[in-house]
């Protein structure tokens, strides 16, 4: 890997980052802040998971997440359901984040992650590769989805007294949907990404 | 030391490219480039000031409303916090309790601080500033659990006369509240903390 020189993003430091070996990552020396996370076969691995991922949340929006009983009367509520349910206007803002922040931004990250990996692996980029690997770095912070499963849980734990209730599928894929997420944030290194940006398109410009 | 600044220089924040300082839309993705400007300091606070104006609704009027048989009971965020720490669930007193009042009251008083100092007095000690801002930042997104445990809650408890939970606008303002904080943590730019030391090491030099 050639040697290019950036500036730490929080502190501003000029520096080179010499090649990294499987497993080591580059800090700032001054302020410590992570530049770049070097793993061996990282596209492919943030491929799989990006793909895995998105199976799993395709999935576990349509199975039942929570069962709830009262009195007999049983109420069986879906992840879609969940934002859908919420009437009126003073909701809207609430349901409206609660969708793009658990469910909507993380969908379109994994797609753009996907498109990104496939026109990788392409000889020649694919259209619109710059603008959605922008897109990608700028979501990546708006992701909660992990928070959305602590808040499943605190919400059980909160009416537990109030009546019965149990689990079903979707928690699990939702589960599993988050784990998939958090091992592509593991692979998704925007440095990286953009250096094999930069190289594939020099390579683009040399063959015209 | 020699930054991009010196260098007249400016990184991309999307894609970390180097930039002349003279540009102001990067020459590989496009996006906006700001150079390091201590004016940037007064969309942090505005942002804050809006945030502190929304943090009182959030937490003086109803998170939550549950009706159960007719009788309704309103319950404010703390309310919650002490009506869990009551019903002996102290996990999930405590952890309601942090990611609601005391991370994002702390972010708050975090974020005026470095504020303050880099507007008044320039920054005593720069590694704890660097870190509290660090901190802010990674752990601004945990105060959303409250929100979306209503949200929750709203949907799942619906049984028209016998249960039914509402939520009240405490939830919106608290909404709001986390998004400013967020924002306000995104606009702060860190590399002013770092650019005072530069120019002492400079004379010292």
């Amino acid at each position: 890997m050639k040697k290019r020189h950036i500036a730490c993003h929080d502190c501003d430091l000029l520096m080179l980052i010499p090649p990294l070996k499987h497993r080591q990552k580059a800090n700032c020396p001054r302020c410590g802040y992570v530049l770049t996370r070097f793993y061996q076969h990282a596209q492919l691995k943030l491929f799989v998971s990006s793909l895995v991922a998105l199976i799993f949340l395709i999935f576990s929006l349509n199975f039942p997440f929570i069962i709830f009983s009262l009195h007999g009367n049983e109420k069986t509520l879906t992840l879609i359901e969940s934002i859908k349910n919420l009437e009126s206007i003073t909701y809207l803002l609430i349901s409206a984040l609660l969708a793009f922040t658990a469910f909507i931004i993380p969908f379109c990250f994994l797609i753009c992650v996907l498109y990104i990996s496939l026109s990788f692996k392409t000889k020649k980029l694919l259209p619109f590769t710059n603008p959605i690997l922008k897109l990608t770095v700028l979501l990546k912070p708006w992701n909660m989805a992990e928070i959305f499963i602590i808040s499943i849980l605190v919400s059980f734990i909160k009416i537990q007294s109030m009546a019965s209730i149990s689990f079903g599928y979707a928690l699990i894929f939702y589960l599993l949907f988050i784990l998939s997420l958090s091992s592509s944030f593991i692979y998704f290194d925007r440095y990286q990404l953009w250096s094999l940006y930069q190289r594939k398109a020099k390579q683009a410009s040399r063959i015209k | 030391m020699i930054t991009a600044k010196n260098k007249k220089l400016c990184q991309c924040p999307v894609c970390m490219t180097l930039n002349p300082a003279s540009n102001s839309y990067c020459e590989q993705c496009h996006a906006h480039l700001t150079n390091i400007n201590p004016k940037c300091v007064q969309h942090t606070m505005s942002l804050l000031i809006t945030a502190y104006l929304l943090f009182i609704p959030a937490n003086f009027l109803p998170m939550m409303i549950t009706t159960v048989l007719g009788a309704k009971t309103e319950s404010t965020i703390l309310g919650g916090v002490i009506l869990l720490w009551q019903h002996q669930s102290y996990l999930v007193a405590l952890i309601i309790f942090f990611a609601s009042i005391v991370i994002p009251l702390g972010k708050l008083f975090a974020l005026t601080w470095l504020c303050y100092e880099a507007k008044y007095t320039g920054f005593k000690s720069k590694k704890v500033a660097y870190r509290s801002y660090h901190i802010t930042e990674f752990i601004g997104k945990w105060s959303m659990v409250d929100i979306y445990v209503v949200s929750i809650l709203v949907a799942l408890v619906n049984m028209g006369a016998i249960v039914k939970i509402e939520a009240g606008f405490a939830a919106a303002a608290f909404t709001g509240f986390v998004v400013m904080t967020m924002l306000a943590a995104n606009t702060f730019d860190p590399r002013l903390i770092w650019q005072s030391k530069t120019i002492e090491t400079t004379h010292d030099a």
